[in-house]
């Protein structure tokens, strides 16, 4: 199989090391797949799932903001946060949903609403990806 | 001077109490600094490969123009790490001496951030004007801790209200070293990533998703970011090491000091015990005398 190196990468932990056949993520501005042998490339890294496909299968995953390094060699994903469905805390992702939803309501400046529409999004990803498992 | 017996007795046992705190704060900065090392070990993995990557991306971006690569503020701003408990030796003395020097290159008013009271305090006695307190970070530093700070300093630079960021925190090297280190953030430049191997060596054009400045203005939060929480966390076991050192040495101290008063204790004890034998003995002797002298009375009679 034509396989590349991935790499992904958060500031707490790292999240996984393997050589997989396809990565689909996020990016700003849609999702995008890489397949090896793809030009080299940088893109911005949006909130969303992470689905990895590799010798065992299809896997998938919540990715955080942050971005990704396409090399001829490996692709590197630098996120804030990963977790796999099992890992996410379907709770704390509730209450930041509901949080969110609520200061929605009330008048913010534009810095605040854009804050807000990043939590909210990011908690609406988590329970998504919690209730596929 | 020989003291009171009393005397000796309560100071022994008022250092023995210190000698217990100073012992469990002992105990407990070093079961910390291990937890905190882990996260350590795995930071220095992430900092490595992001600070290679972004060095990577603006070498073959060499001619981009950008906020973040170009200087246009006048201020430049500092986050000071310190911490929220004091107790551990020189760890706040250096940080803050560090910055106060890098402070003092500057010839404009400098933009301070501080995480940790000790820090804070001690820069206002120092006579500077602390924009924002951090608090609660230093004790448990989390992504979203990090987030907020980075989201804060980076929206000032956007505003032009700061042209520069600096971070001023305790490398931890190991539980014996530590070292107070100031590193530039923003404007990203070359010389940041000097002692950065290049990883990869592009020979093709580079795409950027969705364009070059775009993906710089994710980018880079994304990367100071992740500093933040790699010094956060560099300080957070830096205090917990510069505190464990200096409680194990107040313990030794402590039991020195506790030898000594024993010492001390011991011989003003055998001191009393001489002088009431003495005493004695000297009142035994004039009793017998008085006997002596009460019979030949007596025996004149």
């Amino acid at each position: 199989m034509n396989t590349f190196k991935l790499e992904i990468i958060t500031p707490a932990r790292e999240f996984l090391e393997t050589d997989a056949v396809s990565l689909t993520f996020n990016s700003t501005d849609g999702e995008i797949t890489v397949l090896k042998g793809h030009i080299p490339m940088v893109a911005s890294l949006g909130i969303g799932e992470l689905r990895i496909k590799d010798e065992s299968g299809v896997k998938v995953a919540f990715h955080s903001e942050g971005f990704v390094e396409v090399r001829p060699d490996e692709v590197l994903v630098f996120s804030q946060a990963c977790e796999w469905p099992d890992e996410i805390d379907v709770s704390r992702a509730e209450s930041a949903k509901e949080r969110a939803l609520e200061k929605l309501r009330q008048k913010q400046s534009i810095l605040e609403n854009r804050h807000t529409q990043i939590s909210l999004t990011r908690a609406m990803v988590r329970l998504k990806l919690s209730s596929k498992k | 001077m020989v003291r009171n017996l009393s005397e000796i007795r309560h100071e022994t046992q008022a250092i023995e109490e210190t000698r217990q705190i100073t012992n469990a704060m002992y105990l407990l900065s070093t079961s910390r600094m291990k937890k905190a090392m882990q996260k350590i070990e795995y930071n220095q993995i992430y900092m490595r490969r992001i600070r290679a990557a972004v060095k990577d991306i603006l070498r073959i971006s060499g001619s981009v123009n950008h906020t973040y690569t170009t200087r246009n503020g006048k201020r430049a701003a500092y986050l000071i790490i310190s911490s929220d408990k004091s107790m551990c030796g020189a760890y706040n003395f250096n940080v803050v001496d560090c910055a106060v020097k890098n402070i003092t290159l500057q010839d404009t008013t400098p933009y301070i951030s501080t995480v940790g009271i000790c820090g804070t305090e001690m820069l206002r006695s120092k006579g500077y004007e602390v924009d924002m307190e951090w608090l609660g970070v230093s004790q448990d530093p989390s992504l979203y801790h990090s987030r907020m700070i980075a989201e804060n300093l980076i929206s000032l630079y956007n505003t032009e209200e700061i042209g520069e960021i600096y971070v001023v925190f305790t490398r931890y090297i190991n539980s014996v070293t530590q070292k107070a280190e100031c590193i530039k953030l923003l404007p990203l430049s070359q010389e940041i990533f000097s002692d950065v191997d290049i990883e990869y060596d592009y020979q093709a054009q580079v795409l950027y998703q969705p364009s070059v400045s775009d993906v710089f203005n994710t980018m880079v939060p994304q990367y100071c970011i992740g500093v933040i929480y790699g010094c956060l966390h560099h300080a957070c076991a830096s205090e917990h090491a510069a505190r464990m050192t200096s409680m194990q040495s107040a313990t030794n101290n402590a039991d020195e000091m506790i030898n000594k008063l024993k010492f001390e204790y011991n011989t003003a004890r055998q001191s009393a015990i001489t002088a009431e034998i003495t005493e004695i003995a000297a009142a035994v002797e004039i009793f017998a005398s008085d006997d002596k002298n009460d019979k030949t009375t007596r025996n004149n009679n």
